[in-house]
This record gives structure tokens, sequence and C-alpha cells, in this order.
């Protein structure tokens, strides 16, 4: 955690609303707390800039594949939580499947002998 | 398209979610913090981490603001805002700007709209291109005409023609009703409104059956008349109405668009209803006639097939008449014009001229701008601009300033035009109706702005901005060969206007002062036409007309009264040929002499009251009124020196017509402009009006004709007094009969209303011509003075002094007035040429109006370009060099 070289999550085009798709499945959350999971569970290989973080979030919102909802956070902020609509899972797991099937086909030419 | 509407929303809510956005990062960047502060750093360090790691936050937030917005209009709303900051900065020129395009726009599409409708829009015939006038034309009549024995006869063997029609002009004629009113009647022919392809609003046209003097009266309504009189009956068709006495039935209405070919006012439409012996082909009843051309025949081609009945009928003219009378097929549209064309050209050329002074100034200023501003695109350049962003903020400059220009000149358009129109006599057809045309507006604004695209743009796509702010300053700038040549240019058009003005000017003061040949102060006038029913007898007439000569006279404060059949100075007088007119003693002339004498039937206070000296004799007196005395008349003196060469003209013995008695010459009377101010004076005779039914003319004098007649009265009292006298006088012995009192001044005075009108807008289009080019001048002397800045601060720090630097600045400027004067003047002498016929009394070349208007340029031109040159001198040295 925090030696190796972080990369930068938006390396591959499209990579980033996937990830953060997936960071809603497991239930709604706010901006920072979807920052934090993927750099949790790449084990800090990934990271996300502002930037492109809010960018993402602002193209899932417009086309619908998440939801945003102003709450209050843990210590009682006010924090905007976005929500997986019922379309935009339909869409993680069709990029999920197309996602895998590149990068299992970009390995088969690597590794082959 | 859901992401279109997602968009949308967004626009309407934009503020509510920028704000969202901040408070979402603020609270994500306070998370780290946290996170930070949890790890065991300091609060410092926990913000300075969480700052490194989450990157930039206004890119953060302008990045995602980007998904929401229509990048293309953002940027373009933002181009337009510093659009107009720009032009605010720049505020004395914008201004300039603008009023110079408001002006250009304005004066040309007032121009336009006015003379539209005379010389390009259609008339109101369906093909009316196709419609001319046809006959035949003299010296005195301009307009063709055609006897109407001949017209039956070519109507039925005439070639290049679909269809021939005619009509013989308005008569009075009188709504005899319980509210009389004197009416105006169009006669015409029955296939007049077929041939020129016009349909009645409600009911039919005439029929063939329906054009005879025998068959029952029937009137087609304008749809004024219908309006006004008959409040618009929907079911007037068959109704009657009582007209000169008799019943006539009313068969239709005509559209409210209809108007006459010849552009006369008139009330009822009548068929002709020509006598038969008028078919017979020795026939002299006077026609007009209009015609629609066969699809593939032009004019040339008509007058030259008709030419095959033109021959033959030339032989039954009188021999004396017959060298001047010509074959005459016209366009309908040329008729309408006629005279107007020139000055209608005129009118649009100098709006022209002043929309491309207008947008010569606007280049030169935009032009200076941008010189002005190299330093800005540089520094703008410097910070990343791109080229492209630089000339879309450029264009989205000029799309401001066109704009302003555009909407002001719109405005400025619409108070011009009805300065025309307030203006404009009654004379130029169609000009009252004139009104802003969308097209021309459009187009005007067109050019508005595609000359400040034109020069706001092009020097940013020439000039290589790049980026490196070193030694911008001391480039000098190009020596502005252009826009010098654009400031020559605009003094020369100016030069041009003003010349033309002041030849108008000139003209028209001519043409003011011509020795009438009689006195007009103080004399009132008064045409009297009675009505058909209560006078059809001459002799009430006859009664009428001296019971009001006598009651006229008993006024109190009347000088003089006279009556006669016609008027002057507008020439619409009777004439005789002179071949007819025989002196005794001397041979008969013959058959074949020329030209004809003008002719008045007058009573004796006549010379008196239009102030008409009697050179020689005597003028008539009121014996000579007696049917039973000797017969008299008064030759002018233009008459006296053709018909008796030798001298000694009164008490010869003249005779009119060789049926005619011998009238005694009484006296020699001074020629009077007869045919309007411009023409010589016509020679002429008078005779007395006789206390005679027929006023001891004759044969001479139609039934039509002894019902009118001109009161002429001399009186010290004023218009308004004796306009009274005369409408009480005329109400004591016919309260119905109109009466509409003149005086002779007016009249005059509206002979020259044409010329007066076209003097006074070109001399306002002169004014801001000339007026225009100053302020382009102080531009660029502006601008160029500036931009030398440095080096004449370096001039003054090597001892120059104030008044050098002045000469020099004003030496320049007088170069470029030197050049245009030069260049002006060629120009004003070749277009003088295509003006001539509008002037009048002016030399061939006009030294005086030249040289004047010279002096104007040179002046305004000195004018402009003293203040900017004074500032020049006035150039601190020291701060000069210091901008460096």
């Amino acid at each position: 955690m925090g030696n190796e070289r972080r990369q930068s999550a938006d390396l591959l085009p499209g990579s980033v609303d996937l990830l953060i798709l997936k960071a809603l499945v497991g239930g709604p959350r706010h901006g920072y707390a979807i920052a934090k999971y993927i750099g949790d569970t790449s084990n800090e290989a990934l990271s996300m800039g502002e930037s492109s973080l809010y960018t993402a979030l602002q193209r899932l919102l417009l086309s619908d594949w998440v939801h945003a909802e102003w709450g209050s956070s843990e210590n009682n902020r006010r924090a905007r939580y976005y929500t997986l609509t019922p379309a935009g899972r339909k869409h993680l797991t069709k990029e999920t499947q197309q996602f895998d099937a590149l990068v299992g086909a970009i390995q088969r030419v690597l590794h082959a002998t | 398209m859901r992401k279109l509407l997602h968009k949308l929303r967004y626009l309407l809510g934009r503020s509510r979610r920028d704000d969202e956005l901040a408070e979402e990062l603020r609270f994500h960047r306070s998370m780290a913090e946290r996170e930070g502060l949890d790890a065991g750093l300091t609060p410092e360090e926990a913000r300075r981490r969480a700052r490194r790691q989450l990157g930039n936050e206004t890119l953060a937030r302008e990045d995602a603001r980007s998904i929401w917005a229509f990048p293309m209009i953002d940027d373009l709303i933002q181009d337009l805002r510093y659009g107009v900051r720009m032009l605010a900065r720049n505020g004395r020129s914008a201004s300039l700007m603008i009023v110079a395009l408001a002006v250009g726009i304005g004066a040309t599409t007032a121009t336009f709209c006015a003379v539209d409708r005379l010389l390009f829009r259609s008339l109101p015939y369906p093909d009316d291109d196709r419609l001319v006038s046809a006959g035949i034309t003299g010296p005195i009549a301009q307009d063709e005409f055609m006897m109407s024995g001949a017209y039956f006869q070519w109507k039925q063997e005439q070639a290049p023609f679909e269809s021939m029609t005619s009509w013989s002009g308005i008569a009075d004629c009188d709504l005899t009703e319980l509210d009389p009113a004197q009416l105006g009647c169009a006669r015409v022919e029955w296939d007049f409104l077929p041939t020129l392809g016009i349909l009645p609003l409600i009911g039919r046209n005439f029929s063939a059956d329906e054009d005879r003097p025998t068959a029952a009266k029937v009137v087609l309504l304008s749809f004024g008349l219908w309006r006004s009189r008959f409040g618009g009956d929907p079911n007037i068709v068959d109704k009657t109405i009582s007209l000169d006495g008799g019943v006539a039935r009313v068969i239709g209405v005509l559209p409210a668009t209809f108007e006459l070919p010849t552009l006369h006012q008139f009330d009822l439409v009548v068929p002709q209803a020509l006598p038969e012996t008028s078919r017979s082909p020795s026939a002299t009843r006077l026609l007009r006639v209009f015609a629609r051309l066969k699809p593939d025949v032009n004019v040339e081609q008509a007058t030259a097939q008709l030419q095959t009945q033109f021959v033959p009928y030339l032989e039954t003219v009188p021999v004396g008449l017959r060298k001047d009378a010509k074959l005459s097929v016209r366009s309908l549209r040329d008729r309408q014009v006629g005279s107007a064309r020139t000055a209608s050209i005129l009118l649009l050329g100098s709006g022209a001229i002043v929309l491309l002074i207008a947008c010569a100034n606007v280049a030169n200023l935009l032009l200076g701008l941008a010189a002005r501003r190299r330093e800005e695109m540089e520094i703008r350049a410097a910070l990343g601009a791109g080229r492209w962003r630089l000339i879309r903020q450029t264009c989205a400059e000029s799309l401001v300033l066109g704009l302003s220009g555009g909407l002001a000149g719109c405005g400025l358009a619409y108070l011009f035009l009805r300065l025309i129109v307030s203006v404009a006599p009654s004379g130029l057809p169609r000009l009252a109706e004139a009104e802003l045309d969308l097209r021309v507006l459009v187009f005007a604004f067109a050019i508005s702005l595609f000359s400040v695209f034109l020069f706001g743009v092009i020097p940013g796509l020439r000039s290589r901005v790049s980026g490196s702010l070193a030694g911008s300053r001391s480039v000098g700038p190009h020596r502005g060969v252009f826009r010098q040549s654009l400031v020559v240019g605009q003094i020369a058009a100016s030069l041009v206007l003003l010349t033309l003005a002041g030849l108008l000017l000139r003209s028209l003061w001519s043409l003011e002062n011509q020795p009438l040949g009689m006195d007009v102060e103080d004399v009132f006038v008064s045409q009297i036409t009675l009505n058909h029913r209560d006078y059809a007898e001459p002799a009430r007439s006859q009664a009428f007309f001296e019971g009001l000569e006598d009651g006229l006279r008993a006024l109190p404060g009347v000088t003089i009264v006279a009556v006669s059949d016609s008027l002057p100075p507008s020439g619409r007088m009777r004439a005789r040929p002179y071949a007819r007119i025989s002196v005794l003693g001397q041979p008969a002339p013959e058959e074949d002499t020329p030209g004809v004498a003008g002719w008045r039937s007058v009573t004796p206070g006549y010379f008196l009251a239009l102030g008409i000296p009697i050179l020689q004799g005597r003028a008539f007196q009121e014996q000579d009124r007696n049917p039973s005395s000797e017969g008299t008349i008064i030759v002018s003196e233009a008459l006296a020196g053709v018909m008796f060469p030798d001298g000694e003209p009164v008490g010869r013995r003249v005779r009119v017509s060789p049926e005619g008695p011998w009238l005694e010459v009484v006296g020699i009377a001074q020629d009077v402009r007869n045919a309007g101010l411009a023409a010589p004076a016509e020679p002429e005779y008078y005779v007395v009006r006789q206390h005679a039914s027929d006023y001891g003319l004759g044969p001479q004098i139609t039934a039509d004709d002894k019902r009118r007649a001109s009161v002429i009265v001399r009186s010290p009292l004023g218009q308004v007094a004796t306009a009274n006298q005369i409408r009480a006088e005329v109400a004591r012995l016919d309260p119905t009969t109109p009466v509409a009192v003149d005086t002779l001044k007016e009249r005059v005075g509206r002979l020259s209303a044409r010329p007066r009108f076209t003097t006074t807008v070109l001399l306002l289009f002169a004014g801001v011509a000339i007026t225009l080019a100053a302020i382009g001048i102080y531009g660029v002397i502006w601008f160029l003075t500036s931009e030398r800045t440095r080096e004449i601060g370096v001039r003054i720090a090597l001892g120059a002094n104030t008044s050098q630097v002045t000469r020099s600045v004003i030496w320049q400027a007088a170069r470029w007035t030197f050049t245009g004067t030069v260049v002006g003047l060629g120009a004003s002498f070749a277009t003088r040429e295509a003006a001539e016929s509008l002037f009048f009394g002016v030399p061939q070349t006009d030294w005086l109006v030249t040289a004047i208007a010279v002096l104007l340029v040179l002046l305004a031109a000195f004018s402009a370009a003293w203040i900017p040159a004074r500032r020049a001198g006035r150039i601190d040295a020291m701060t000069a060099l210091r901008l460096e």
C-alpha cells in the first residue's frame, strides 16, 4: 500500500465509469466513498483524481445509469449519494463481459509462445 | 435525445448545480483531510496531501461542468460579452462606427424604398411587362395618342398585340342625388379591363353592347367610392345611381389595388360610348391607346410591325404636322416613370455613395483598431488562446458591432423615409406610398455586416500573432496605404455629391427666378366646373360666369377680376396651327406650315389682373365684348414677330380660321411663360370673351368647355379673406358648385416642386457624405498618429517643436485631400453628363459651383485633421518613449 506506483484509473477509456458503477453495486455511496472503495479494493494500485471522478459521475448521471440524492454522511455532513439504477446495473454487466473479453484476448496474444 | 433534455434542464438550473458541485468537492476534500488527520498528519500536511492527491479543483469543476454544458454556446456567449466590453472600451471609435453604419444603411434603404415602387416594383396588372402605350407623338403631345378613326382601323388590322384598347380620359361627372358630389369618371372602351388583365372584385366588366351611346348607362365603382359612399354594400350590383341627371346601373366594384395606367385619380369607370361617327376613318376624336403585346413580341418589334398601319395613316395628317408626327410604342412602366427616371436614379446613386462612404469609415476605424490592438492580441496568444479562438473572438466583436449598427440603421431608415415622403411633391408618382421594404432592410443589414466582418476579421487572419511579445513595439506599422486610399476615395465621392447638389441648387434658383412675364403677387385663382344637370343650357353657364364676374368686382378690396378659359403657366391652353392663321394683305400660309400658336379666351381685366404689360396698342375693353362689335385680337410679342416680320402689327387684320371672321389686332402683349418654367415662351394670342353663350368662339368651343372657366382675382386682402369672398360669391350663385382657391404664386411654385424635392434630398445626402468623410479623416489621422506615437516622441526629443509636428500631420492630410479632390473633380465631370437633363440654366462647366464644392471639402478636411494633428504635436516625448 502506498509504495507501488499508482496508476491513474482512467488510463483505459471507459474504465472509470465501470469502476464507479461497480462501486455502487453494494449500495449508495458518496463521491469520496467511491474513490476510497476503488483505491482499497485495488490495493491502492488505482487512483482517481477529483476531476476524472466527478466528470465520470456527471456522465453517468447524464446517461441515467446512476441516480443522485443529497443525504447526510457518517459524521452528519451534507453529502451527495449516488445509487445504481436498473439500467446502470444492466450496463455494468454487459460492459464487464465485453471488458473481460477484450482483456482476455489481449492477454492471450501477449502471453502466446 | 434524453441527454439533450438533461442538458437543457441543466441550463435552467445552472447555478444551483454549480453550487452543488462545489459543495460536493468541498465534502470530498474534507474527507480526504480527515483521513490524513486520522493517519497522524498535522492539519497542514493533511490538507496538502489531500490537495496533491485529488488534483486541481478548478480544473475538476470545469471538466465536470463541461459534461453538462453546450460548449459552443458558452464560448459564443463569452465572446459576445467580450465583444461588448471591447466596444465599451473603445467607445469613441465604436460609436463613430455605429453612427456611420446607421447613416449608410439608413440612406440607402430609404432612397431605395422611395424609388422602388417607381422604378422596380411591378405594376398591379398580371404580366405587366407586356403592357404598352401606343400611338402618335408630336412636339406638344409627349404622351401617345390616336385619332379614333385610325384607332379602330388599326385595331382590326394590327399584328403585334394580343389585345388593344383605348380610353378617353377622366371626365367630370356628377352624382346628382340627395348628397351631390362632383366625381371623376374614367371613360374607357369595353375591353379596357380585360386587356389590363383586371377582374372586378364584385360583379362583371362591361360588354361590347354597353359601350354604345344608345345603351343604358352602366358604371363600375372604384373601391374607395364603394366604401366611402356606399358603405361597402355587398349587394351593390344592379343598384342604380343618379349620374349626370340620368340613371346608371352599378354592375360591379373594382379591386382595391386597381389603378389606371396613367395613375389618374378616379371614382367611377364608365364606357366611353363613342358615337358611331367616331369609327369612320377620318374621325378625329382623341383617344389614348393601351395594348398587351403578344408573348413573343417586344417593343421594338411591335413598333416595326405597326409601321404598316402608320405609313398610310401619315398620308391623312395635315402636311404641316406630318414632319413632327412619330409612331411610338412604350412600355407602360416607361410611360409612368417618364421624366422622373433620371431624378430617381440620381437619388438611388447618391444613397449608394453615402453607403460606400460609411463602409469606408467603418473599414478605416476597424483597421485602425486592429493595429492598435496588436499588443492585446499578442498577450492573449501568449496566454494560450489558439489562433482560431482569437479569430472567433474578432468575429464575435464584429457581430456585435454589425448588429448594433444594423439596428440603428433600421431606425434611421424609417426616419429618412418619412422625411423623404413628407418633402415629396405630388408629381412624383407613387412616392407618397413608399414604405420600408424588408428585403432592402435585410440587404443593407447584410452589407453592413459584410463590411464589418471583412475589415474586422481579415486583419486578424493575415497577421501572424506569434505569441511572443518580443519586439511588438518596435515593429513599424505599415504606412496604412489601404486606409489612406479609402480616405481619398471618401473625399472624392463627397466632392461628387457636393457638386451635383450645388448644380441642382443653382438650377432650382434659375428655375424659380425665371421671368414669368406676369406678376404673381396678390393674385388668386379658381378653376370652376359647373355640373351637367343644371347647366346643360350654355346660356346658363354664361349667366353664371358673368354673374360671378360682376359679383366679385363689387366686393370690397378686390382690385381686378378676370375670367379666362385657361390659366398660365401650366400650359393647358388650346392650340391653333399656323397653317390656319392668315393675315390680311399677306398671302395665305402654306398648308404645310409647321407649328402651332396657343390661344386663350379672356375678359378685358385679364392683362391687368395678371400684370401682363401691353407693349403696343391697348388691352381689350368692355365694348369689345359686344357680339355685334368688330372682332378683336391681342397677339403676344413672339407671335407678332412671326406674323408681322415687317413690324406695325397694331391695326392689321387677322383670321384664325379660314371660315372665321377677320379680327383687328388691337394690342401686343408681353410674352408669358406658358409651358412651364423651363420651356421658352410660346407664341400665343388672346380673343375676348364676348357676351354670348358661345363667348364668340363658335365651333371652337365644345359643350363641356362652356361649363369650365377660371376666375382670376387680384386683391390685397390676403389669401384667407379673398378665398372666403370668392367662395361666398360662388355659393350665392350656386351652392352646389365646389370651389377651390389657389394663389397664383402657389401654382407657379408647384411647377418647381419636383426639382426642389430632388435638390433638397441631394443636399441632405451631400451634407451627410462630407460629414462622414470628415469623420473618416479624423479617425484615420487619430489612429495613424497613435501608432506613430513612439516615432513622434523620438522626433520631439530630438528637437522638433509642436507646430512642426502638427504641420507635418496636416501636410499629410493635405496630400490626401488634394488627391481626393482631383479624383473627385474628374468623377463629377463624368457624372454631370449623365444627370444633364436635370439641370437648367447652369453653364457647361460651372466654375462657381465647383469652386464652392472644393472649398467645402477643404474646409471639412482641415477641420477634421486639426484636432488629432494638435494632439500629435502635444505628445510628451518622455511618456511616449517610456511606453516602451
